[in-house]
C-alpha cells in the first residue's frame, strides 16, 4: 500500500467523527440560545439523560442567565481530542462550556473558563487573563510590578499575544487549572487548541508572565530556523565541496557543553534580585559569549581549517536544532526572518572557528579569542536588549554586524581553506 | 644528524654493536574527539573498518615511535634493536601505545 494512503485514510476516517462533534456542539448552542432542550437530547447518553434532565438543563441556563446577563452570542470554540468546546457570551462574561464526546454523544458537560465583562474585582492573575482574551493590555497593566512595566511593555504584549493567535487561533477564555507558590496556572482556551500559561504574583503585583506547555506544535514556520541552518551548511559545502560529519557533531556537543555551563550563571542577577534590567541584559549577552567562545576555541585551535570551519557550522546547526525544539515544545513561532538569522548565525560560529584554528597556528590565537568575545557579546547584549524592546532597527544592527563579521572572516579565509592540502592520513 | 637506525632483530647485519646505552623508550595516550568516536559507534553498528580508530591509533603508533628515537638520540645511540610496540587500553576510547628497544651504539664491520 502507498504511504500516501494513510494520511487520506485517517482524514476520511476523521470526517464523521468530527461531523459526530459538530452536530453535537451545534445541538447544545441551539438549546442554549433557545432554552429548548429538545435540541440537545438526542446528542445525550443514556446517563446524562438521567443527570442532566430538562429541569437541570433549565436550571442551570437561567442561573447563568441570572448572574451574568442575557446571552448575546453563543459560538463553536473548537475541538481538542475528544472535548468540543462552546463559547457563550452573555452580558456581562464569557462562559466556555466543554463537552466530553464519545461516538458523536455527549457524555459530560463542564463549565472551563469564565471570563468576566466587568473590570472591578479581578485578581492581577485574572487581570492578566482578561488583558489576554480581551486584547486589553490596560487592564493587566495596573498590576505590573515595576520591572514587568519595563519588561514586558504593551508592544510585546500585542507580540505575544499575536504568536498565541498565530499559533493556536482566536482566545475563546480561559480556565484556572492549579496554584504552585506564587505560580498561577491558567488554560487559555483557544479556536484550534489550548495553551498552558502561567501568571506569577506577588505582594499583589504580577512579577511574571510565562507561556507554558501547549503540547507538540508542528506548523511548517517552527521549521524556518533549522532551514536556515541546513541552508547555510549547504552553502558551506557547495563551496568547499567537502563535508566533515565528525566535526559538525563536535560542533554540537560544544553548544550543549556551552548550555549546560552557560545557564546557571547567567542566571545570577535573577537569583541575587539584581534588578537593573540593563545589567542583567549585558550581563547576559556577555556570559554567553565568554563560555561559548573559549569552549569554542578549545576545540577548534588545533584543527584543519576546513575542520575548525564545521565545528563551528555543528555548533550553529545545533542552536538551529534547539530553536526549533523550543518553538515544538513551547508553540513559539518563527517568521521567515528567523531563517536568515539562522542562516547568518550559523555563518557568524563557522567564521569564528575558521578563524581560531588560523590566528592559533599563525600566533595571535588569544586575540582573535578577545575580539570574537567582545563581537559575540555586544551581538548577544542587543539580542537580549530586543526582545525587551523589539524594533526594526535594533534588529537589522544585529543582522548587519553579526553579517559584516561573518563575511569578512568567511571572504579573508574560506579560501584559505579550501586550498589547503589536507596531510595524509596514516593508515599503517 | 645521522639517523637512527631502528629494527626488531637483535642485530643490525652490517653493523657490530659497539656499546649498550640502555633501554630507549617513547609512549602516547591518544583520544580522538566525541565527533569521530560518534561516528565511529554508528560504524560499529553497520560494521566494517572503523577508519577513524584506525588512523588514531597508526598516528599514536608514529608518534610513539618518534619518541623512542628521539630518547635513543638523547642516550647518545645511534640505533635502537629488538625494538617492540605494546599497547593498552587507559580509558574509554583511549589508547596508550608505548615503544621500546635497546638503545645501542654501532659502528660498520
Amino acid at each position: 500500500m502507498r504511504l500516501w494512503v494513510l494520511p487520506v485514510l485517517f482524514l476520511l476516517l476523521s470526517i464523521p467523527f468530527v461531523s459526530a462533534q459538530n452536530g453535537a456542539a451545534e445541538a447544545f448552542i441551539k438549546s442554549m440560545s433557545s432554552g429548548d432542550y429538545s435540541y440537545l437530547r438526542p446528542y445525550l447518553s443514556a446517563q446524562m439523560q438521567s443527570a442532566f434532565p430538562e429541569s437541570k438543563f433549565r436550571e442551570l441556563r437561567n442561573s447563568l442567565i441570572e448572574k451574568y446577563g442575557r446571552i448575546t452570542n453563543i459560538s463553536y470554540a473548537g475541538s481538542e481530542g475528544g472535548y468540543a468546546y462552546v463559547k457563550v457570551n452573555f452580558e456581562k462574561a464569557a462562559v466556555t462550556f466543554k463537552l466530553v464526546m464519545e461516538g458523536g454523544k455527549i457524555y459530560g458537560i463542564w463549565i472551563v473558563g469564565v471570563s468576566r465583562s466587568s473590570k472591578s474585582g479581578l485578581t492581577p492573575q485574572e487581570a492578566m487573563m482578561e488583558a489576554l482574551v480581551r486584547d486589553n493590555y490596560s487592564l493587566a497593566e495596573r498590576y505590573f510590578s515595576p520591572l514587568m512595566k519595563k519588561v514586558f511593555t504593551k508592544a510585546l504584549f500585542e507580540r505575544t499575544r499575536g504568536m498565541i493567535i498565530q499559533s493556536c487561533g482566536e482566545i475563546r477564555g480561559y480556565s484556572f487549572e492549579r496554584k504552585e507558590g506564587d505560580v498561577y496556572y491558567y488554560r487559555l482556551l483557544c479556536e484550534k487548541r489550548s495553551v498552558t500559561v502561567t501568571v506569577t504574583v506577588k505582594g499583589g503585583l504580577i512579577e511574571g508572565f510565562h507561556m507554558g506547555f501547549p503540547g507538540f506544535n508542528f506548523a511548517l514556520p517552527v521549521l524556518y530556523p533549522l532551514i536556515g541552518a541546513l541552508l547555510a551548511v549547504l552553502a558551506l559545502w557547495a563551496y568547499l565541496r567537502v563535508i566533515k560529519f565528525a566535526e559538525l557533531l563536535l560542533g554540537m556537543a560544544v553548544l550543549l557543553i556551552s548550555l549546560v555551563v552557560q545557564s546557571p550563571i547567567q542566571a545570577i542577577p535573577q537569583l541575587v534580585g539584581a534588578g537593573n534590567l540593563i545589567f542583567q541584559i549585558v550581563w547576559a549577552g556577555f556570559i554567553a559569549a565568554i563560555v561559548q567562545e573559549p569552549l569554542k576555541y578549545y576545540f577548534s585551535r588545533d584543527k584543519g581549517l576546513k575542520e575548525a570551519l564545521y565545528v563551528g557550522a555543528g555548533f550553529g546547526l545545533a542552536e538551529g536544532i534547539l530553536t526549533l525544539g523550543i518553538a515544538i515544545v513551547f508553540g513559539g513561532m518563527a517568521s521567515p526572518l528567523a531563517m536568515l538569522e539562522r542562516f547568518l548565525v550559523l555563518m557568524f560560529h563557522a567564521s569564528t572557528t575558521l578563524l581560531f584554528a588560523y590566528a592559533y597556528r599563525e600566533g595571535w590565537g588569544g586575540k582573535a579569542l578577545g575580539a570574537m568575545v567582545l563581537i559575540h557579546g555586544v551581538m548577544d547584549s542587543l539580542a537580549a536588549y530586543w526582545k525587551v524592546a523589539p524594533s526594526l532597527g535594533l534588529l537589522a544592527t544585529i543582522y548587519i554586524i553579526t553579517a559584516l563579521t561573518a563575511g569578512i572572516v568567511l571572504f579573508t579565509l574560506i579560501g584559505k581553506a579550501k586550498n589547503e592540502v589536507e596531510e595524509a592520513k596514516i593508515v599503517w | 644528524m645521522e639517523d637512527v637506525i631502528v629494527v626488531t632483530t637483535e642485530e643490525v647485519p652490517g653493523y657490530r654493536v659497539v656499546e649498550v646505552k640502555g633501554i630507549a623508550r617513547g609512549g602516547v595516550v591518544r583520544a580522538t574527539h566525541l565527533g569521530r568516536d560518534i561516528i565511529a559507534g554508528f560504524r560499529n553498528l553497520v560494521g566494517g573498518e572503523v577508519r577513524e580508530y584506525t588512523e588514531m591509533m597508526a598516528e599514536a603508533r608514529e608518534i610513539a615511535l618518534q619518541r623512542m628515537i628521539q630518547h635513543a638520540r638523547e642516550m647518545g645511540a645511534n640505533a635502537v634493536v629488538g625494538m617492540r610496540f605494546m599497547t593498552s587500553n587507559v580509558g574509554q576510547r583511549m589508547a596508550e601505545v608505548y615503544a621500546f628497544g635497546t638503545a645501542v651504539v654501532v659502528e660498520r664491520e
